[in-house]
């Protein structure tokens, strides 16, 4: 199973990574390699088994509120005027 | 003459006290990033823990809109970018959400209508982008993100696509706005954006053929805009076929000011949301008696009010103006309890004291006049004590001042004349003054009878309830 | 013999001031850290503050909890508020914690005294500590060579004795295979027994807090201290905080150990095979059992794991966009690309490969292939566990299969080091308890790590067996205390 520089590159758009050439040129063979070897999970039997299959129910929280009066989202935000700034979206 | 196939997505905005997922209040209009905390702004290491009332609302939602609640059903992670979205995923469910099927009735040229709905789901709502330099997207220099509004629970209601006109739509709209609205559970106002719809529209030849490809419309905010929306769509693809060219499916965004639909930019990456199940969050089982005890507490929905009081002698305009507003039906319904027949007491509701409140920025929950002050003045107005346009005055005062309707009566001294053995010796007397007049009734010009009013009037200073007075005339002026 | 007890005695007999233990602490930090550097950030002042408030309430005879004045290092993924947590990342090099987590509350109002964080693979992604963004964390037993990971730093502080204590996190083996190659304990409790909220989230079905320390005692009085149903982490477990350490005692009597052997074969070192069956031998003199038997769904663990974790953690990274907080890489035009430069050059090459993998893995015609597989062969692990636990009352390995191996040794054969893990991720895939103990090393000293495993919740069986091999085994090399 080959993973061509396009495919790489299209992944890495779809996480939001930019990668430059070196990065694609060296993460190529390491993903692939990586990727050829899972493919022996194919091999594997597995059971057939309900998804839901004793799994632990949601926590469920009442409705009341939880103030955080320390919480501060100003501090750490790079750029805030009254909000996160962020630039011009395209 | 193309025949349309629609389907409608709706988002409502539940009315929870707190967010879907952390301790936050959702109120709304603040100022911005006041109502957040480390959960609902994505930082590292918060986890989302359920609200228990979401779930309520949602299972509500999905038992009035006759759909089958599932015992077991996922969180699943909606993963993209985008600044409004703290975690760059949305918590949301997908494979297998709350409520699969239900259906909702709308009013259609002959009758009734029955429009499947596929599926009910549980999800967060994201935050708010201010564009800033620009009213538009395209024009701002720069964004402010207000997370106010994230994680804000949300269910969407998903129609099958059974809509065949702009009309039906809006009435699916209504109807599911309605529904909510009576159960509590949403405001349903579309301007403020606690109820948004998306339509997706196609066309095909005829009612037999494949469906045609379908453009999903974003940014409908009005009903008025359902329909045009959808019109101008319909005909935009009419157009394109009639020229030979294809439909692609896309997503448009409506603008209401030109009456437009626009393509929102093409992403170069395809919708890729990577659904996965939530593993911070477990499945939500759902316990088959605590279904069974939310729908026996279920509040009295739109289609069975509708029909009581279509049942109790209602017309459909006062039903309309009810409807549109459950605290109006709450009240009605506490005033007929002490006694007052249903249409006595809607008339008053729907035109005098509907006008009142309109006018004084109240409500039926804060009105002045308490359904147990507007029953003591119908009481009196039925029992006749109380003339029907002193009882205007009687309410307004009321409205103004907070006292009880008995208190002014008896202060104006303004109670009305309807005793027979006061008034009968009346109406004897002044027919005994003016035998001219008793003698052009008799002759046939009925007309002379409202001379013979008016005096009677006069003698009480307006006091005498005018259907007795009537009566009596009647009733002496015809046996001589 | 627990280090925090005879410390915590010798606080309350008045032989010890806690200010003095953290100045000594301090002191070895100061002189050994710029070698080790297992520590990316020191609260000294804080530290010294809280010891001296402790030595008032010592000296008035207050009643204080076990844990006051021990001083103990956190593993820089894991919040303590106000103070950074980097995770060892470009990306939060400039963050601070807006909140404490579970796990710090709970040592802070022991009055623990949290001296530092520690250096750790950024985000947690990595088995020798190499990929932290700031520093190289080594091997205090040998320092050309790496402390394991991604734990490194606190494993390294516990074992050069600059904390009595440690917390780590464990999603694939991150405390365990550390403890191993520092010569210490490590204990990943059962899957949601320790609250996640607070901890900065690598693959949210797999990750878990424990602790690291010198002695088993140590580490059931921190499991103690950390574990109990959390409201804040829908994950944890309603069972209350554990009672270990009250009740702690050697035990294998009776016992049926199981080992397979696909985790005892060729892939596995020739030292390490001996002195894990030298530790087993020496539990069936007294009164153990152990023989071998076959877990074949052990060999498609490692791509298991590297098919759910990277995909849970290209998730769990997608808030790293630099828009509320972290790294935002500057003059961007468009929203697009500031996301996409700010993750591009504040995320770490380890990391981008796993966020790649993960990202590719429930991509849109890979899902049923790999994701739901990997989702299916993950229960057929957690099935094969229950049908040999219903057999064996532990199950024993090795924890990893070589001795620590050399700073550099493998970068570049990512694929290498993800095959070391395969006695550790198994444990997490089925979410069960596991302790990794110190055992005879190797010819060259070189310590080694027995894994002991159980059933989920039984915390108290495994360490009372832990404790049994700690009590007989001649292997533990205890540096000089420093009391």
């Amino acid at each position: 199973m080959v993973l061509t520089p396009h495919e790489l590159q299209h992944i890495a758009q779809l996480a939001h990574l930019s990668l430059s050439p070196d990065e694609i040129n060296t993460y190529l063979p390491q993903i692939e390699s990586i990727l050829s070897h899972m493919n022996d999970l194919q091999q594997v039997d597995v059971p057939s088994q309900g998804a839901s299959d004793g799994l632990p129910s949601a926590i469920l929280r009442d409705d009341e509120p939880l103030a955080h009066p320390d919480f501060s989202p100003q501090s750490q935000a790079p750029q805030w005027e009254g909000g996160f700034v962020v630039p011009r979206l395209s | 003459m193309v025949s349309p196939v629609i389907g409608i997505e709706i988002h409502a905005q539940l009315k929870t006290i707190t967010k879907l997922f952390c301790g936050c209040l959702t109120q709304f209009g603040d100022t911005p990033n006041t109502h957040v905390c480390p959960v609902c702004t994505g930082a590292p290491g918060a986890l989302p823990v359920l609200n228990k009332q979401a779930v309520v609302y949602a299972i509500m939602a999905g038992l009035a809109l006759n759909g089958r609640i599932q015992p077991i059903s996922v969180f699943a992670r909606k993963n993209y970018f985008y600044p409004d979205l703290p975690k760059g995923y949305q918590i949301s469910q997908y494979d297998r959400p709350i409520v699969l099927g239900g259906w909702i009735d709308i009013p259609v040229q002959d009758g009734v209508k029955r429009i499947g709905i596929t599926r009910i789901h549980i999800e967060e709502d994201a935050g708010k982008l201010l564009h800033q330099g620009s009213d538009t997207i395209a024009g701002s220099s720069h964004s402010i993100v207000d997370l106010n509004r994230a994680s804000t629970p949300l269910i969407e209601i998903v129609t099958e696509p059974d809509i065949r006109s702009a009309t039906e739509a809006r009435w699916v709209v209504e109807r599911i706005r309605e529904t909510l609205v009576h159960l509590g559970i949403c405001d349903g106002n579309m301007e403020e954006g606690s109820l948004r719809a998306d339509i997706n529209v196609s066309i095909r030849d005829s009612d037999t053929s494949p469906f045609g490809t379908r453009c999903e419309i974003k940014n409908v905010n009005s009903f008025r805009s359902i329909e045009r929306a959808i019109q101008i769509e319909i005909s935009r693809q009419e157009a394109l076929l009639a020229k030979g060219e294809a439909i692609i499916q896309q997503t448009r965004h409506y603008d209401e000011a030109s009456q437009t639909t626009r393509a929102l930019r093409d992403k170069e990456e395809s919708h890729d949301y990577r659904y996965f199940p939530d593993p911070d969050l477990c499945p939500l089982v759902l316990d088959s008696h605590w279904i069974d005890t939310i729908k026996t507490g279920l509040p009295e929905q739109a289609p069975h009010r509708r029909d009581r009081y279509k049942q109790a002698g209602l017309s459909d305009f006062e039903i309309d103006v009810l409807l549109a507003d459950p605290t109006a039906c709450h009240y009605l319904d506490a005033v007929a309890e002490m006694g007052i027949p249903h249409p006595i007491a809607a008339k008053w509701i729907v035109g005098d004291l509907n006008a009142q409140l309109k006018n004084s920025g109240h409500t039926f929950a804060s009105s002045p006049v308490t359904p147990a002050h507007l029953a003591e003045l119908l009481t009196a107005i039925i029992s006749g004590t109380l003339s029907g346009k002193l009882g205007k005055s009687v309410l307004s005062t009321c409205f103004e001042t907070g006292e009880s309707p008995q208190q002014l009566i008896a202060k104006t001294g303004q109670t009305q004349v309807s005793d027979e053995a006061t008034l009968a010796p009346l109406v004897h007397r002044i027919c005994g003054q003016h035998p001219d007049v008793v003698a052009k009734v008799k002759a046939g010009k009925n007309g002379a009878i409202q001379f013979l009013m008016g005096q009677i009037m006069k003698e009480t200073k307006g006091r005498a309830n005018p259907d007795m007075v009537k009566g009596l005339l009647d009733a002496h002026l015809h046996q001589a | 013999m627990s280090r925090i007890q005879a410390l915590a005695d010798a606080y309350r007999q008045g032989h010890r001031l806690v200010s003095d233990e953290v100045s000594a602490r301090l002191s070895t930090i100061q002189t050994q850290d710029p070698t080790i550097k297992a520590f990316l950030s020191v609260q000294s002042d804080l530290a010294m503050a809280q010891a001296n408030d402790l030595d008032h309430r010592f000296q008035k005879g207050d009643p204080m909890p076990l844990l006051a004045g021990i001083p103990i290092g956190i593993k820089d993924n894991i919040h303590i508020n106000g103070r950074p947590t980097t995770c060892a990342s470009k990306m939060l090099a400039t963050y601070t914690a807006p909140y404490d987590a579970s796990v710090s509350r709970h040592l802070l109002s022991q009055d623990a005294i949290l001296i530092g964080k520690t250096n750790m693979d950024e985000f947690a992604m990595g088995s020798s500590t190499e990929h932290s963004a700031f520093q190289t964390t080594r091997n205090p037993r040998d320092v050309t060579r790496v402390p394991g990971g991604s734990s490194g730093g606190s494993a390294a502080a516990v074992a050069a004795d600059m904390v009595v204590a440690a917390l780590g996190s464990d999603t694939g083996g991150s405390i365990r295979q550390p403890a191993a190659f520092c010569g210490i304990v490590g204990l990943k409790p059962t899957y949601g027994r320790v609250s996640r909220y607070g901890l900065v989230a690598f693959a949210s079905s797999l990750d878990q807090i424990g602790p690291l320390t010198h002695t088993v005692e140590d580490a059931a009085i921190l499991l103690d201290a950390i574990s109990g149903f959390d409201p804040l982490d829908s994950t944890a477990s309603t069972h209350p905080p554990t009672t270990c350490y009250h009740h702690l005692q050697p035990d294998i009597q009776g016992m049926t150990i199981g080992v397979p052997h696909e985790l005892l074969g060729e892939t596995i070192d020739p030292a390490v095979k001996a002195s894990v069956i030298t530790a087993l031998d020496q539990l069936a003199a007294h009164g153990a059992r152990w023989e071998s038997f076959s877990m074949p769904v052990l060999n498609a663990a490692v791509s298991t794991y590297y098919i759910i974790a990277p995909a849970e953690a290209s998730s769990n990274l997608a808030r790293f966009d630099g828009v509320r907080y972290g790294y935002r890489h500057p003059n961007c035009r468009t929203v697009k690309d500031m996301i996409t430069n700010s993750r591009g050059h504040g995320l770490g090459d380890e990391v981008k490969r796993r966020i790649i993998i993960g990202t590719y893995v429930l991509s849109s015609g890979y899902y049923d292939a790999y994701y739901n597989q990997a989702q299916q062969v993950r229960r057929a692990i957690t099935q094969s566990f229950h049908t040999a636990f219903q057999r064996y009352d532990l199950i024993v390995t090795p924890t990893a299969p070589s001795t620590a191996f050399e700073l550099g040794s493998h970068h570049r054969d990512p694929l290498g080091m993800y095959l070391a893990d395969i006695a550790t991720i198994p444990v997490n895939m089925a979410g069960l308890p596991a302790i990794s103990i110190p055992c005879n090393p190797d010819p060259s000293g070189l310590p080694i790590g027995l894994q002991l495993i159980a059933p989920a919740f039984e915390e108290q069986r495994l360490l009372n067996a832990a404790l049994l091999h700690q009590t007989l085994s001649m292997a533990t090399h205890t540096p000089k205390e420093t009391l």
